[in-house]
């Protein structure tokens, strides 16, 4: 830039500073306008490795093997994972009249692409959406049960969906859980509903709900691990809500005026609508993209 | 702003200089530059200590302005209490005689003109600043802090698919200071304070302290390509404990402190002339950070964009490339621990930021 270019430059706004209150907690949030692209691996993300009551030891908060950011096209090119203005926040609060740090996070305008890894353990809220074809509804049901759905008017290319969004949940008893989950599906008391290609008696799905992970039989949970490469976005339009968080106690994180609670610890959020999977992705897991030009997982 | 600045410099040392001396300038291509090494300076801060910005509540610090919030009013980010002292500086109280020696004879910090050929960089003269050199350790086996346990990894990618086979890193299992070329009087103890102002009224107060701090190994190397100066960077910081804790915006009835005990971080940004670092300014004030795209070096590709012949370049950048690793032994607030967290062996193979307006 010339001298003349750089004397018409007035402070760039690329930078925010925002101070905000929710209850007794105060945040202080700093925002920098910026467009990223990103190509990146890692052996291991871990945060929040300690002994914590109820869950396994030596286990963390949020353990992720050969983590990725964004793909490899079948071309030979780079398929980067996008995000917009990053930021990172602080939460105080007043105990006692001392003036307590109780939280920090780093979040995302929003992001778009892939994420990929091996999840063995989940400290967060991952919500994801649930529809497509049911035929492998139907194929993993029984002889019987395939006949009751046959009769109700549900066919191989009826679309469902979740009544709820599929959660982090305990794989064995189906019951929700946000702390170092291992699982993901419907949550007990969740249920299915059909959305197009219906028959008369198709409305009967949504009273029929999931219990101890299954739903007239067929599976409702599943291994969080199984899901080695999820698309963060949908329809190619980023997702907004994305963060890690570490806190000391239950804290409301606020975004656009709407809170996301969290608990003691590290935590992942990954935002409502952010991921949407078909029922073959959810039985049967979704396979890991190539991340590198020379990647174990394929060469 | 006031200062209050206590600060010795006892010894600068020219490493070497010139062998000759011309009486004519004469401009050197990039070639008779590539090929010239060892011309630099080493410097130490023997008996160092600094500290600026005490008496805050009568203007003494920094202040950021020029920042607005979502709702278009003025923020002030202020800065004071900012010291470097030797170890034991309780906070910041103990900083004047408290002095640190910031490097050493043996192991200076450099500004240097190194022969690029040495560090993978064909026919040029690299620009380096240096921080004191890394030895190898004796318990971790490489130049890096962070002693590793690697764990076999065998999984499929999908069922019924190719699986994943490998040694990958598992867990940090200990810190090795033998790494470090600085001794632990060489290590400095630093902190800062943090005020905000909204719309003229005070409202929060931060303050950070870090001891034990040591950069041995960061570097800047700068060399131009095609018209533009183009670097890698290596950014090493080894604290032995971080203290966050927040107060009042009077800066008093301050909260428990939150530690980091052992934090590293070791970040490598480019490698060599094969992925350079770029940074750019555009016409409207931008700022442009780019790690350059691995493009693809395979001699044939097959169906899913690996190669089927010609991967050596790519396996020397994953096993030798720039890597990144950030480690925290222990996260503590007040009496409760919440464990250690690692990022590890990561690897850029592009990143591209871009500032914009908000």
């Amino acid at each position: 830039m010339t001298d003349e270019e750089l004397g018409v430059q007035t402070g760039q706004a690329f930078f925010q500073i925002d101070r905000d209150t929710s209850g007794a907690v105060d945040f202080t949030k700093f925002t920098f306008g910026m467009d990223i692209d990103i190509s990146m691996n890692s052996d291991l993300v871990e945060l929040g490795r300690y002994d914590r009551s109820g869950e396994t030891p030596g286990s963390s908060d949020i353990r992720i093997n050969d983590f990725a950011l964004g793909s490899v096209n079948n071309d030979g090119t780079l398929n980067p994972f996008h995000i917009t203005d990053p930021f990172f926040e602080l939460a105080f609060e007043d105990v006692n009249g001392k003036e307590e740090l109780v939280g920090i996070r780093l979040g995302f305008g929003s992001a778009l692409g892939k994420l990929s890894g091996n999840i063995e353990s989940l400290t967060g809220n991952l919500q994801v959406e649930v529809k497509g074809r049911a035929e492998p509804i139907r194929d993993a049901a029984g002889w019987f049960v395939r006949g009751l759905l046959g009769f109700a008017g549900i066919g191989d290319n009826t679309i469902m969906e979740s009544v709820n969004p599929a959660v982090l949940l305990n794989p064995s008893t189906g019951a929700p859980d946000p702390i170092r989950a291992t699982g993901i599906g419907l949550a007990n008391g969740n249920s299915l509903r059909c959305v197009s290609g219906c028959g008369a008696l198709s409305g009967v799905t949504q009273y029929l709900t999931a219990s101890n992970c299954a739903i007239l039989g067929i599976s409702t949970c599943f291994q969080l691990k199984n899901f080695r490469t999820l698309d963060v976005g949908k329809d190619n339009s980023p997702a907004t809500g994305m963060f890690l968080s570490f806190q000391t106690r239950n804290i409301s994180w606020i975004d656009n005026g709407v809170g996301t609670p969290t608990v003691p610890g590290a935590f992942m959020n990954i935002p409502n609508g952010g991921i949407s999977v078909d029922f073959d992705d959810s039985f049967n897991g979704i396979e890991r993209i190539r991340t590198k030009f020379l990647d174990p997982y394929y060469d | 702003m006031t200062k209050n600045i206590r600060c010795a410099m006892f010894g600068v040392v020219l490493l070497s200089v010139a062998a000759q001396v011309q009486a004519e300038l004469i401009g050197l291509d990039d070639q008779e530059l590539g090929a010239v090494d060892g011309e630099g300076i080493g410097f130490i801060l023997e008996d160092f200590a600094f500290e600026a910005g005490t008496d805050v509540a009568n203007g003494n610090r920094l202040d950021i302005s020029g920042i607005k919030n979502k709702n278009g009013q003025d923020v002030v980010l202020s800065v004071s209490q900012f010291y470097v002292a030797g170890a034991g500086s309780n906070r910041g109280a103990n900083v004047i005689g408290n002095p640190v020696n910031l490097g050493r004879l043996l192991y200076p910090y450099n500004l240097e003109l190194v022969d690029g050929d040495t560090i993978g960089i064909a026919d040029k003269a690299v620009f380096e600043y240096s921080a004191p050199q890394r030895q190898i350790g004796s318990v971790s086996g490489t130049d890096s802090l962070l002693v590793l346990a690697t764990e076999t990894r065998t999984e499929q990618r999908f069922p019924n698919q190719q699986q994943s086979y490998g040694q990958r890193v598992d867990r940090v299992t200990g810190i090795d200071t033998s790494v470090l070329s600085s001794r632990a009087a060489e290590r400095a103890d630093f902190g800062i304070r943090y005020d905000l102002n909204v719309a003229g009224s005070q409202a929060q107060s931060l303050e950070g302290h870090a001891q034990g701090v040591a950069i041995d190994g960061s570097y800047i190397r700068l060399w131009g390509e095609n018209n533009e100066m183009v670097g890698n960077l290596a950014l090493k910081v080894f604290a032995s404990d971080l203290t966050f804790y927040a107060c009042d915006s009077a800066g008093n009835n301050c909260g428990q402190d939150v530690r980091f005990q052992n934090f590293v971080l070791e970040n490598e940004l480019g490698w060599g002339e094969k992925q350079p670092v770029t940074f750019k300014v555009d016409s409207s004030g931008n700022f442009t950070i780019e790690v350059g795209r691995l493009n693809s070096a395979c001699a044939d590709l097959n169906s899913s964009g690996g190669c089927s012949l010609g991967s050596a370049g790519y396996a020397d950048f994953y096993n030798n490339g720039p890597r990144a690793d950030i480690h925290i032994g222990n996260v503590s607030v007040g009496g409760s621990d919440f464990g250690s967290a690692t990022i590890s062996n990561m690897q850029i193979q592009y990143l591209r930021a871009t500032s914009r307006d908000l």
